[in-house]
């Protein structure tokens, strides 16, 4: 019996440590560029010169001056429904009107003028979290990190069973238990989080697709598309409203708006939806997010009202509570990757957590090469591929992240196929820092010349915006663009602290391990 | 003759083996392939436990069905023996197999 328990844990530590070991990169890539994809908002407003303006107060816009216009425009389509987002949603403070088939308009609701959109142009926040799913690799990326994610569940059940079935202690003095420790700790503390979203996101790149055979047996036989069953519980369509073919005046937005808010105050208004307008069924559905029922909507689930486009009358509403309980679990459990709505704290406050996780896996993979690496004495240096390949993947990524900073304003933006060059670049910088670690023998100089790398190219990045945009800090601070200073300041401030670490960082393998077996604790 | 030689091999696959230091193809395959189609099952039968429109209760077993996969997987390679390794993928997915089409077949009939 003993006997049998000795294998069952040996057996649980072989496995946490095969899977841990050959999932750990992509998970850390997953993990790194979804910090970014967290701070999407921001970057997204930051990198276009067509959002440089202050997020305007929504309650005082005038929204008529901008849309009504559009609508009024007989060569403006119709016919397909026209959706208008609203300043302020996604931290973006412009606003957009599109339809199907048409270049979508943006304004700046301070002026009320159009700007120029960049579209494909610039595309650095989408580019960040396309990383973030394998999305530039298409079918395999996502197959690939679908998979990924189920291994990353697989180790965290797994981890946490270890804890409860090994008696682990902290009191270790040597690098590879300070590792063992620091991996263990933070991850006892982070899996909550990092399960849910790892299962939304396994959901999202394996789940749908291979839900087929689920569907069909669930449909008895009908069909095999999973979005046929599920489509209506989650995204109901527009019901089609059949055309009067007669011309009617319309309400202004300013109107419409206002009748929606006073019916529903408390949901932060995002969007509207125009269907048949200048028609006499003309319908307005006003969407938004209630952020006193967190967890509860803003991703399938969002509070509306419709409205007549002729006189405002109400039409239909839908509340949070309206959803049927598996949309409400739906919207639950996805909250929390996507933190639709959410305050600017939360996100930050995920930001960090999800950084905490990216060093907790980074020690993870650092217990298993010292591992490795005490087979040999000290005096030899040890010189293992898969230490080279995580240095380019997990260090070698920073510089080439910071590359991407710096090259968005430095690129003009009317270079034909900006976007190409700019991942290109990318891409091309991060495999030379494979090639570099590879060629050198000693890793930590390798990881030191990387983080100063990265630690210039992320410094240099709001300076480089400064000069290019046009906007010194004391303008983005005088005309209100916080949230574009406020990365200008967490760009400069990641440079300070990459190339801080990068200089005191120690390079002898000796001084390595005395490094990682000091306390840290502030010295008085 | 066959007969001896078959259960030899059960008794083979039921032997403990002497350190858990190494998994092996076996129990990869069981978990992997096995936990898939235990989960992948088990989660199509919760479909049709659950009382409302397929439509509405599909939605729990698709966020779960990667989870459960990976819950089955861990169950199945940490069993004591190969031969349980193999029984806990194939009996339950033969049983929610079972139940399955009996559940599939019931109202067309």
């Amino acid at each position: 019996m003993e006997e049998a328990k000795k294998i069952f844990k040996q057996r649980l530590q072989r496995i946490h440590v095969a899977v841990g070991i050959n999932i750990s990169l992509l998970l850390y890539v997953a993990v790194f560029f979804g910090i970014f994809a967290i701070l999407l908002p921001f970057v997204q407003v930051w990198e276009k010169p067509s959002r440089h303006y202050a997020m305007p107060n929504v309650e005082k816009v005038d929204y008529s001056s901008m849309i009504d216009p559009v609508l009024a425009d007989p060569d403006y389509p119709q016919i397909n429904g026209i959706t208008i987002s609203l300043p302020g949603s996604m931290h973006d403070p412009a606003l957009r009107i599109s339809t199907m088939f048409m270049k979508t308009k943006v304004f700046n609701p301070n002026t009320a003028q159009e700007v120029e959109n960049e579209d494909e142009q610039s595309q650095l926040a989408r580019f960040l979290n396309h990383m973030h799913y394998g999305r530039p690799f298409k079918l395999f990326g996502y197959l690939i990190f679908g998979f990924m994610a189920v291994g990353a569940m697989f180790l965290i059940i797994g981890g946490l069973m270890l804890i409860w079935k090994i008696n682990y202690k902290s009191s270790g003095k040597n690098a590879q238990s300070k590792f063992a420790k620091w991996h263990r700790k933070i991850f006892a503390w982070v899996f909550p989080p990092f399960i849910i979203i790892t299962l939304t996101g396994a959901l999202m790149n394996i789940g749908y697709s291979a839900s087929g055979p689920m569907a069909f047996l669930a449909s008895k036989g009908e069909t095999f598309e999973t979005w046929k069953l599920v489509g209506p519980v989650l995204y109901p369509n527009l019901a089609r409203i059949e055309k009067k073919n007669d011309i009617a005046p319309m309400l202004s937005m300013n109107e419409i708006l206002l009748k929606a808010k006073a019916i529903m105050p408390e949901v932060q208004i995002h969007d509207i939806t125009l269907s048949n307008w200048n028609d006499s069924s003309a319908e307005a559905k006003v969407e938004g997010y209630n952020p006193y029922m967190p967890f509860l909507n803003g991703i399938s689930n969002k509070p509306s009202v419709t409205l007549s486009g002729v006189d405002g009358t109400l039409i239909a509403q839908h509340h949070v509570m309206d959803k049927h309980w598996s949309g409400l679990f739906y919207d639950a459990i996805f909250f929390l990757h996507f933190l639709f709505g959410v305050d600017t704290f939360t996100r930050l406050f995920i930001a960090v957590l999800m950084l905490v996780s990216a060093f907790a896996l980074g020690f993870g993979v650092l217990l298993y090469l010292e591992k490795q690496a005490r087979q040999f004495p000290h005096n030899v240096p040890i010189y293992h591929w898969m230490g080279k390949l995580s240095l380019s993947v997990m260090v070698g990524v920073i510089p080439a992240t910071g590359l991407l900073f710096a090259l968005q304003w430095s690129l003009p933006f009317d270079l034909p196929e900006r976007f190409f060059w700019h991942k290109s670049a990318f891409a091309l910088f991060w495999i030379a820092t494979l090639t570099w670690s590879f060629y050198r023998l000693n890793s930590y100089q390798t990881a030191k010349e990387f983080l100063k790398l990265g630690g210039v190219l992320f410094f240099i990045s709001p300076l480089i915006h400064f000069y290019a945009s046009g906007f010194s800090p004391l303008r983005l601070w005088q005309e209100g663009m916080i949230s574009i200073l406020s990365v200008d300041i967490g760009l400069f401030v990641v440079g300070a602290l990459l190339l801080w670490v990068g200089f005191k960082l120690p390079q002898e393998r000796a001084k390595i391990q005395a490094f990682w077996t000091q306390k840290f604790q502030p010295k008085d | 003759m066959f007969k001896t030689k078959g259960m030899g091999f059960v008794k083979k696959l039921s032997e403990p083996e002497k350190s858990g230091k190494t998994i092996g193809l076996f129990r990869g395959i069981c978990a992997i392939i096995g936990g898939l189609c235990v989960a992948y099952l088990g989660m199509t039968l919760l479909i049709f436990l659950l009382p409302v429109t397929p439509g509405e209760s599909i939605i729990i077993p698709l966020l779960f069905n990667t989870l459960v996969w990976a819950v089955a997987a861990l169950w199945i390679v940490l069993a004591p023996t190969k031969l349980s390794a193999l029984l806990r993928s194939v009996v339950p997915t033969l049983c929610f197999a079972t139940l399955i089409a009996v559940l599939f077949f019931k109202e067309s009939v």
